[in-house]
């Protein structure tokens, strides 16, 4: 059925047409919408562009003008980065074809005369972000432009669908559908768990197409193992650890003449170190410039240095997290290493993807655990991917701050009206059940403020005209809305320049903030010396390698083990214990670990909940271990902190880890804990609200909330004054709004996430359901055993607290003296 | 560091350059001789002017801390409030019910240092009657400032601040002078304990400077460190809280000399 011009070209890069491609291709020609669901490296962007293309050849044939047209199809990418590679990709077909279109990027990245230009005269086919998408749609024409419109491909759909971004998209295109029913929309994703939920989300109405592809073998994981004398000093914690680094050398010295390695790490901290590490285990290739490094906070030009060293083949190593785990167009590598943890299937599968990239060839995985644990998920990664199970990713639940960025946009662009718009927003997934009373909060948010009318006299952002439009009447707020649009909450970046030099990146400003001029650290693979922090740039020198000196952390970058594959451990644990290690070496090497967690302890497994018990000098501890990953732990944690602390003023501190909880309180905790009312599903929420509440999480979640409302005007280089004067940081206006008028929507809507979001309520009332059948098996152990070693020495401690405020500083303050001497 | 008897409980008593001074929680300074209460950096109607930019900031702030004002000048039976400038955030902040409120809060003896954030030609609405000094004007021997002298030993032109974030008012006249009190630094220390981290409003004290905290609520922070030679005391007092103390940051050198 591939038309002979195609098929042609095709033939002439060597490749024949894949059934599923045939298939979206021919969805497309009858005017459907669809999710595309293939593995990586499999033809996925063929198979996405083909409907158009064929399209566009049907027109010509039926003698359609052979000038290009202006708009017909939207490239929806989610990362910039990939946009320059995707236009090389989707440009080639179109001029074998001898398609008279033209193919544009449209991102952040594009400079302002370009954009000009692409107002003036634009591309048929164009290539954005979900950020630049709403930015076109807030223009005042938007409109008449974009009515044309034949299809939006949205690429890696997977990647933007758990997010807010995605959120953003389901609303901009629920506009672009309304402007032109016939609109086709065609997404494609990796593998993943829930792909009709995923269609449903992005072609919402059940006539969506859901075409999947060519099942991939999975791939061949192989863990490292320290050697039997060196498990002893393997450590039980950790995520920089540097133990098995000679072998990962061993590997990439074993590759072939011209083979190279992708060496993928956990955090940008994690891969800061691995490539310093690397380099001096290598000193020849380092020498020659074949080791590199690559990195969300690494300077574009940077990077782009690197993939393309990668292209050409001049680098044999390089030291990646997830930025290269996406779409970038990369040769194959010959090995792919993940070191630490892979958290993930679904993230595991990307990574391997990186390797063998030749349809049906298996690629191929090499584990490189950084802790003893890590050694029992890898081995529980390997099972889940035999099973070929992979996590569903969950869509945000109507975000109200979304909701309330995208009325600003839709009255920029046009104006609207406030019964079709609320029409429209209920045909996305997101909003279907959008109540009346939530859509009239929302708009009087941006009409008004808030619902508290008389707490905003000032207040004027959008204005509802005579004839019923709503419109945004200031300029000033109409170009403050422009530049904030967009939901990604970053933490705030600080750019890291060298002196008489370029720009190398950028790192959190928290990080900048504790060190003072001439502390040294480690960026971007070198080492630098801070001179000094001037208008939100730190200037630095290259250092001298001396001293210790410090890896930046980035928050965030440590993703919480999947409930999947958390679940799984748990098995694997389970068999341990019934069949002890069966010869498998993974079991072996850990086999010492294990007896020793069930000589001081016993193994976890099912059935029953393990709780340990311990003293120490910090006071008295207890240690929980449910399995259900971090997320959910947090919020266990929280709720019993909450629960015991109202039983009398004490501070109950919590640490989580992906296997279980640890709470301590500076007092004894009662000999027989009543766990069955601690943990009692009744009565979950409101706990939970208060115990998230005391616990601050909601003014951490309230950041984004503000931003992407909002409330947070975009800080840039060289703002003008009135731009500085309304700076606030988001914990300001939190406690601002909390006390004068604490229903309002944007702080309904943090607690909310921070319930879904950071706690996962729904799991969290399934886990107490389940955990109030099982028998509580308390044991008092004399010492902190290998389970609860982790949670003791990888503390991210939150805090509940009966404490007044004032006796929490004081508190603190003593400490400080005790501490000062 | 149990303070004596005081009209407010949990102020710091402090003697500096030749004067007694009470550091006191609410983030005010009472310069005991003179009767007179000092404050920096309310930002009134802050507010408003986020609200009249599309940000929904409701009110509340400006008048609670106003009120906190009034109280404090009540319990101290302040004969004069000196302000070292922002009074309000921009010009259009002064409505009939602020100037009311304002009115309430002080007592006759009402002076301003205007501030950056203050309008240029006319900082007060003349019916409240303040006496406007100009910025370096000298007092018993004090120099009151809104912008600090850099580089006169409070330690904080290290910490990155100076004429650029002086928003363009440029500290002049400084040379020899002081010792000085002034605000516009907005000074927060960041109080870690174990797992936990508050960020306390805190008095400058240098060996010839003095920076005074922010009094608005509505107010950001700027982080400082102690340094040789300068001090910090943490004002502690929660919105609404009846009760508030000062303390001196351990380490510092005030609290090594005990």
């Amino acid at each position: 059925m591939t038309p002979p011009l195609l098929q042609a070209w095709m033939a002439s890069r060597g490749w024949a047409p894949f059934p599923f491609q045939e298939a979206a291709w021919s969805a497309w020609l009858d005017g459907d919408s669809g999710l595309l669901v293939a593995p990586t490296g499999q033809g996925k962007t063929l198979a996405l562009w083909g409907g158009p293309l064929l399209d566009g050849l049907a027109r010509q044939a039926r003698g359609a003008a052979h000038a290009p047209e202006p708009l017909r199809y939207l490239w929806i990418t989610p990362l910039r980065a990939l946009a320059r590679d995707t236009l090389a990709q989707l440009e080639a077909p179109v001029r074998a074809l001898g398609l008279p279109w033209t193919l544009e990027l449209r991102t952040g990245d594009t400079a302002a005369a370009k954009k000009r230009e692409q107002r003036h005269l634009p591309p048929t086919l164009l290539i954005t972000t979900p950020e630049s998408l709403s930015l076109l749609l807030s223009w005042p024409d938007a409109a008449q432009r974009m009515r044309g419109l034949r299809g939006v491909m949205v690429d890696e759909w997977h990647d933007l669908l758990g997010s807010k971004r995605g959120t953003q998209l389901e609303l901009a295109l629920a506009r672009l559908r309304r402007w032109n029913p016939s609109l086709r929309v065609w997404g494609s994703s990796a593998t993943l768990g829930n792909p009709h939920e995923a269609l449903e989300v992005l072609c919402p109405g059940g006539d969506g197409r859901l075409v999947e592809g060519g099942v991939r073998p999975p791939p061949v994981l192989r863990t490292l193992l320290p050697p039997p004398d060196g498990m002893a000093r393997f450590p039980w914690a950790g995520h920089l650890g540097l133990t098995l680094l000679p072998q990962v050398v061993d590997a990439v010295h074993g590759l072939p003449e011209t083979g190279s390695a992708l060496v993928f790490t956990q955090t940008r901290a994690q891969a800061e170190r691995w490539f310093q590490a690397l380099e001096s285990a290598l000193p020849t290739w380092a020498a020659a410039g074949r080791v590199g490094l690559h990195h969300g906070s690494l300077a574009p030009k940077i990077r782009k240095g690197v993939e393309d060293g990668m292209r050409r083949g001049t680098l044999r190593c390089v030291v990646a997290t997830s930025t290269l785990e996406l779409g970038i167009d990369l040769p194959a590598v010959d090995l792919v290493v993940q070191v630490g943890s892979p958290r993930g299937i679904s993230r595991l599968l990307q990574r391997a993807g990186r390797s063998g990239h030749a349809p049906g060839a298996r690629s191929h995985l090499l584990g490189v655990p950084t802790h003893a644990w890590e050694i029992l998920e890898f081995l529980a990664a390997e099972r889940a991917l035999a099973r070929g199970e992979v996590e569903p990713v969950r869509p945000p639940r109507a975000p109200l701050d979304v909701l309330a960025q995208h009325l600003v946009t839709a009255a920029l662009g046009g104006g609207f009206r406030s019964a079709p718009l609320w029409d429209e927003i209920r045909t996305t997934h997101a909003y279907r059940d959008l109540s009346e009373a939530r859509w009239q909060g929302v708009l009087d948010l941006v009409t008004r403020g808030g619902a508290a009318l008389q707490a905003y006299p000032r207040y004027r952002r959008v204005v509802e005209g005579e004839d019923g439009v709503f419109r945004v009447p200031d300029p000033g707020m109409a170009r403050q809305h422009r530049l904030g649009i967009g939901t990604i909450t970053d933490e705030q970046q600080m750019t890291v320049r060298i002196r008489k030099g370029g720009r190398l990146g950028s790192v959190e400003a928290a990080f900048l903030g504790r060190l003072r001029p001439g502390d040294g650290f480690f960026f971007g693979g070198r080492a630098l010396t801070l001179v000094e922090i001037r208008d939100q740039v730190a200037w630095v020198t290259p250092g001298r390698r001396r001293r210790a000196l410090e890896t930046p952390r980035w928050k965030g970058g440590r993703l919480p083990l999947s409930t999947h594959l958390a679940r799984t451990l748990r098995e694997v644990l389970a068999e341990w214990e019934a069949c002890g290690t069966a010869g498998r070496p993974e079991l072996e090497a850990v086999d010492g670990l294990l007896q020793v967690q069930r000589r001081w302890s016993r193994i976890p497994g099912p059935g029953f909940l393990l709780v340990e018990a311990t003293r120490s000098r910090e006071g008295d501890h207890r240690f929980l271990y449910p399995f259900l990953g971090r997320g959910v732990h947090e919020g266990l944690a929280a709720l019993l902190a909450h629960r015991l602390a109202q039983r009398g003023p004490r501070s109950i501190r919590f640490s989580v880890n992906d296997y279980g909880l640890e709470l301590l309180s500076p007092d004894p905790f009662p000999d027989a804990m009543d766990w069955g009312v601690l943990l009692d599903p009744r009565g979950l929420v409101d706990d939970l609200t208060e115990a998230v509440n005391a616990a601050q999480l909601a003014r951490q979640r309230f950041r984004d909330v503000a931003r992407v409302s909002g409330l947070m005007v975009p800080s840039l280089p060289g703002a003008r004054r009135t731009a500085r004067q309304l700076q606030a940081s988001s914990h300001l206006l939190f406690d601002v709004l909390t006390r004068w008028d604490p229903e309002h929507l944007l702080l309904i809507q943090a607690r909310d996430e921070v319930l879904e979001g950071d706690l996962y309520l729904g799991v969290m009332k399934d886990a107490l359901v389940q955990l109030a059948r099982e028998p509580l098996e308390t044991i008092h152990t004399p010492r902190l055993t290998p389970l609860a070693f982790p949670l003791w020495a990888d503390r991210m401690h939150a805090q509940v607290s009966t404490e007044t405020w004032v006796d929490r500083v004081r508190r603190m303050v003593s400490q400080l003296e005790r501490a000062a001497g | 560091m149990s303070p004596r008897a005081h009209p407010i409980p949990g102020a710091h008593p402090l003697q500096w350059q030749g004067h007694r001074w009470v550091l006191l929680p609410e983030r005010a300074l009472w310069w005991e001789a003179r009767r007179t209460l000092i404050v920096a950096d309310l930002h009134l109607g802050k507010e408003g002017f986020f609200q009249s930019k599309g940000l929904p900031v409701p009110e509340g702030t400006g008048l609670a801390d106003l009120a906190r004002l009034g109280a404090l000048v009540g319990r101290l039976d302040a004969r004069e409030v000196l302000i070292l400038g922002d009074l309000v955030h921009g010009p259009g902040a002064w409505s009939p019910a602020l100037v009311d409120a304002l009115d309430q809060a002080l007592p006759r003896g009402r002076t301003l240092v205007p501030g950056n954030h203050d309008p240029t030609h006319a900082p007060v609405p003349d019916g409240l009657g303040f006496e406007l000094l100009k910025e370096g004007t000298r007092v018993e021997g004090m120099t009151l400032r809104h912008v600090p002298t850099p580089g006169i030993g409070s330690g904080h032109e290290r910490l990155g601040v100076g004429d650029a974030a002086a928003g363009g008012m440029v500290a002049s006249g400084a040379g020899a002078q002081g010792p000085e009190l002034a605000g516009h630094l907005h000074p927060v220390y960041l109080l870690r304990g174990r797992g936990d981290a508050l960020r306390l409003p805190c008095f400058v004290v240098g060996a010839r400077q003095l920076i005074l905290p922010a009094f608005g609520s509505f107010t950001g922070g700027f982080r400082v460190a102690p340094a040789v030679q300068t001090d910090l005391y943490l004002a502690v007092k929660e919105d609404g809280a009846s009760a508030g103390f000062v303390s001196p940051l351990p380490g510092s050198a005030t609290a090594r000399r005990g």
